[in-house]
């Protein structure tokens, strides 16, 4: 097996070259950017959370209407919604139109068995409006539940509802989460796609530039040469998840599970990988070579994304949901079936590898 | 039209395809991520949140067990008839206990409802708040002013409490409105609909059923209209680049035409493909004036956009290497043009992102031209400088060899000091290129401001000095000039780019941001100095010194000059 001769060739002309160092740079950006997406994250799903809020000047603001205002005090104070209490709706509307308040809530807490009937005003063409509805929401929820509560009490104490108490949470803990969900499944993943683009530039350039007649002219078969490429970009590939792990490990969070995420990324780097040169070897030039492989690096990305929703067998083999479990503790025994389909579409994939590899002779 | 043209347009219509309106927008990273331990027979067992895993265990004893040797995040057991969520004080628990209050609060929600459907008697007791949501236009220019961030902060400052200047209108005791003569009181569409709708008809929803709209959606419409720009631009990089390795380039450069010809005839088509697009994608959000400048807003961007291309497409010496310069450009321009937007209406960080602009006119606000303009500066001079870069360096020695970055970089500079004679106009020319790049590095360093907290305006502006001090200084290298003039003209150039470049952040960013970006400002003259002296300091060590040496010792005196100011007025000593 004279691939390794490929393989140094190819590994040495990737480290020559300015690739590595925009492959650093790239997740570079990605982790510095973490901590935007992780307080945008926080401010987005739980406004309550956010330290980062006050500092940014980005409260919500909401003009309250009533003439039973200790009940809406009471129910604004916990939360991060500024509210202020208007004598009119007019002057209220007045500053909501002019948007200095985001939201207008008009109307009176009854103490009857009657429910009340508040009227939330919302701004139609503002971006602002979901974080403003999300903000509202969970300020309403909670004085609802206040107020049945009170209605219970005194109306009908023989009922009895389902609470609930969370012991101990502290909200600052979901900053981390935008780590597992985003940061780590996506910078382990990156290198694993980017394996594939790797085989098809240093294929079809060779193609393209009649290097390719070098290695057809060596004593070396074709599988050797094709295998020796392909091995060197998984390298490359494996490398930098590793890295990227080391990171995050030491900078950021502390993911468990390091050799099965690293056993993970290796195996979708050479399905990558092994798509790529097929599809190299079978088209040759690399403009129409590397669209096509957008397809399968598109279609992965997409499992990454909410598309996957649409069906329960894409969610469990989303990598995006394999990396970030893992990565989270889960034992990878609980994973079996996936790992067991990543081995078999590794094997598949390489075998067609090795069987498309004479195509390299054919210029 | 060839088979790469074909494919994108296949492409385009597989993502059109695979793109249905997908309901749930939760991210598959996210599905069943935390174990949540539960008692076998207990209802919560029949509960299927997103992103928990219910695990059952036969009693208390064995759930406890289970947490403390981390098999579950949290578990939730039974307690005087109400359920309570223990978990075990790391992060991940916490985030666990996060998820679980939500999923808890919305199976109340569901028990409830049944409740109330089963014995409607109960139903103003177990559901005591009824909505009714209305929805009406703002001023949108006036929400995104200075004087309405005044008007909220006077807002907190009166206690939760205005008392009411105009008193036109009375809210009635069953919640509606009369609305009454008087100045404010014009009619607005809430207001007349809440006068007219009575308690009976209106369409009411619970505080649980309100329905929170996807909160990305201008960052997810700015990233669609987006894409096909930058897949443009990266087919004519590709088109470039397979003529240098395919050596086409060289019949080219064979004909009677100039460099400047060849790339102005393969860039065109593009161009206008995306000169088009930004004008469709302009109207789109606003036909009108307002579309207009939002078309100029993608024009400007589609022009850095296609001179980048060209710019990789030289520098780079395989297709390995494009593809990685053109993934590390794509993901700049996501994160540093594309995501800021995300907090678009929300916060002053959103102008950060150009886009800003064209989520403001496409919510009908009016965006001054001088608004304009200065947002779009830094990315027009990019342009200038990538096209620059491009002329001065599309020969046919870059083409046909792999060139390294040094060569290329005395090709650039080279061609600068043939079309510049004057050695003033040569430094201030060169170094006002290179501005935009400390430009997009502030830009950068202003996101880090938010999770390093206090360390970060002394990060950000140690880092400045280094980067400022060595663009200002690269020109030097590839023409010798006299120290002070080179010196008085790249500190003076530096200068007045990099503060034109930031007005437009300034103003709508830094300016509410706080800290050190404010402090400079009002020390424009001793700023100007300093910038001036660093430079001509490092410019005489490295004309006088015949060693590298003295480079090295003129590029630690520079910063350490420059660090020096910097510390000075973070001190309030200048």
């Amino acid at each position: 097996m004279k691939a390794h001769i490929v393989f140094d060739h190819e590994l040495r002309g990737m480290l020559r070259e300015r690739s590595f160092v925009f492959m650093v740079l790239l997740e570079l950006l990605l982790v510095s950017s973490s901590g935007l997406l992780s307080i945008g994250y926080v401010i987005m799903t739980s406004p309550e959370a956010s330290s980062a809020l006050g500092r940014l000047g980005s409260l919500i603001y909401v003009g309250v209407v009533s003439d039973t205002r200790e009940a809406f005090a009471s129910a604004f104070e916990g939360s991060s919604v500024h509210y202020v209490f208007y004598d009119s709706m007019a002057s209220a509307m007045q500053d909501f139109r002019d948007g200095v308040i985001d939201a207008v809530v008009l109307g009176d807490i009854a103490g009857g068995t009657e429910p009340s009937v508040l009227t939330v005003t919302l701004p139609s063409n503002s971006p602002k409006a979901p974080l403003t509805k999300l903000a509202i929401k969970k300020v309403l929820v909670n004085m609802e539940s206040g107020l049945r509560q009170e209605k219970l009490n005194l109306y009908a104490p023989e009922v009895e509802l389902a609470s609930y108490r969370i012991m101990g949470y502290r909200p600052q803990g979901r900053q981390a989460e935008i780590y597992f969900v985003f940061t780590l499944p996506l910078l382990l993943f990156l290198p694993c796609i980017i394996s594939g683009s790797l085989i098809i530039d240093s294929l079809t350039q060779d193609f393209e530039s009649k290097r390719i007649l070098n290695l057809v002219c060596a004593p070396l078969t074709s599988g050797e040469a094709v295998f020796g490429k392909a091995m060197a970009c998984v390298v490359v590939s494996v490398a930098q998840s590793a890295t990227w792990l080391m990171v995050l490990t030491i900078a950021f969070v502390n993911p468990e599970n390091h050799i099965p995420l690293i056993v993970t990324c290796a195996l979708y780097s050479v399905i990558f990988t092994n798509i790529g040169a097929v599809i190299a070897l079978h088209v040759k030039k690399m403009r129409a070579s590397q669209v096509l492989y957008t397809f399968a690096s598109m279609s992965a990305i997409s499992m990454y994304s909410p598309f996957a929703n649409v069906h329960p067998l894409l969610l469990s083999f989303s990598p995006a949901h394999i990396l970030a479990k893992t990565a989270l503790g889960a034992s990878y025994t609980s994973f079996a079936w996936q790992y067991a389909a990543l081995i078999a579409l590794s094997a598949a994939t390489t075998l067609i590898l090795l069987g498309s590899s004479r195509k390299i002779t054919e210029i | 039209m060839d088979e790469a043209v074909v494919l994108l347009v296949v492409l385009t219509g597989f993502l059109m395809l695979v793109t249905p309106a997908v309901r749930d927008f939760s991210l598959p990273s996210s599905y069943k991520l935390y174990r949540i331990g539960y008692v076998e027979g207990s209802p919560l067992g029949g509960l299927d949140p997103y992103s928990l895993e219910m695990v059952p265990y036969h009693d208390s004893i064995e759930m406890i067990y289970a947490s403390n040797v981390n098999e579950v995040d949290a578990f939730v057991d039974r307690a005087r008839g109400g359920y309570v969520v223990f978990g075990s004080g790391n992060r991940k628990s916490d985030a666990a206990l996060g998820n679980m209050g939500g999923v808890l609060a919305a199976y109340n929600a569901e028990l409830i409802s049944e409740a109330a459907d089963r014995d409607p008697s109960l139903s103003g007791i177990l559901l005591p708040l009824r909505l009714q949501v209305m929805e009406a236009e703002i001023d949108y220019p006036k929400a995104i002013s200075a004087s309405s961030d005044e008007r909220r902060r006077q807002l907190t400052g009166l206690g939760g409490y205005v008392r009411d200047e105009i008193n036109v209108n009375d809210v009635r005791s069953d919640g509606s409105v009369v609305a009454t003569a008087g100045s404010a009181g014009d009619s607005s569409a809430p207001d007349a609909k809440a006068a007219t709708a009575g308690a009976g008809d209106m369409s009411l929803t619970l505080p649980e059923q309100l329905n929170v709209e996807f909160p990305f959606a201008n960052l997810y419409r700015n990233m669609t209209l987006l894409s096909p720009l930058i897949l443009f631009s990266i087919l004519l990089s590709l088109s470039l680049a397979r003529e240098k390795v395919d050596r086409n380039i060289e019949n080219l450069f064979a004909a009677p035409l100039t460099g400047t010809q060849i790339l102005v005839g393969k860039a065109l088509p593009y161009a206008l493909v995306m000169l088009a697009l930004s004008l469709i994608y302009g109207l789109d959000t606003s036909f009108g004036f307002g579309g207009l400048e939002a078309a100029l807003v993608f024009a400007v961007i589609s022009s850095t956009l296609l001179s980048f291309s060209m710019f990789s497409a030289v520098v780079a010496r395989s297709y390995r290497e494009l593809t990685f310069i053109g993934s590390f450009s794509i993901f700049t321009f996501f994160f540093f043009i594309i995501l800021p937007n995300v907090f678009a209406g929300v916060s002053v960080l959103a102008f950060i992102s150009p886009l800003d602009t064209v989520t403001s006119i496409g919510n009908g606000a009016a965006v001054p031209a001088a608004d304009l303009v200065l947002s779009l500066l830094p990315y027009a001079s990019l342009t200038c400088f990538f096209a620059a870069f491009t002329a001065c360096t599309f020969n046919p020695e870059s083409m046909h060899a792999s060139t390294d970055l040094r060569l290329l970089a005395r090709m650039f500079y080279g061609g600068l000091s043939r079309r510049l004679s004057g050695g003033a106009a040569y430094a201030a020319v060169s170094v006002a290129l290179l501005v935009p790049f400390i430009f997009v590095i502030e830009s950068i360093l202003a996101y880090l401001v938010l999770p390093l907290g206090s360390i970060a305006p002394l990060a950000s502006l140690g880092l400045l000095a280094v980067v400022e001090e060595a663009v200002k200084i690269l020109p030097l290298l590839y023409r010798r000039m006299n120290p002070l003039l080179y010196g008085l003209s790249a500190g003076a150039a530096f200068f007045v780019t990099e503060k034109a470049f930031n007005i437009y952040l300034i103003a709508k960013v830094y300016s509410y941001l706080g800290g050190p970006y404010m402090l400079f400002l009002g020390k424009m003259l001793p700023t100007l100095i300093v910038h001036i002296a660093a430079t001509t300091v490092f410019a005489a060590l490295v004309y006088y010194g015949r060693r590298r040496a003295w480079g090295i010792l003129g590029f630690f005196a520079a910063v350490s000059i420059h660090m020096a100011y910097n510390l000075m007025v973070l001190g309030g000593m200048v």
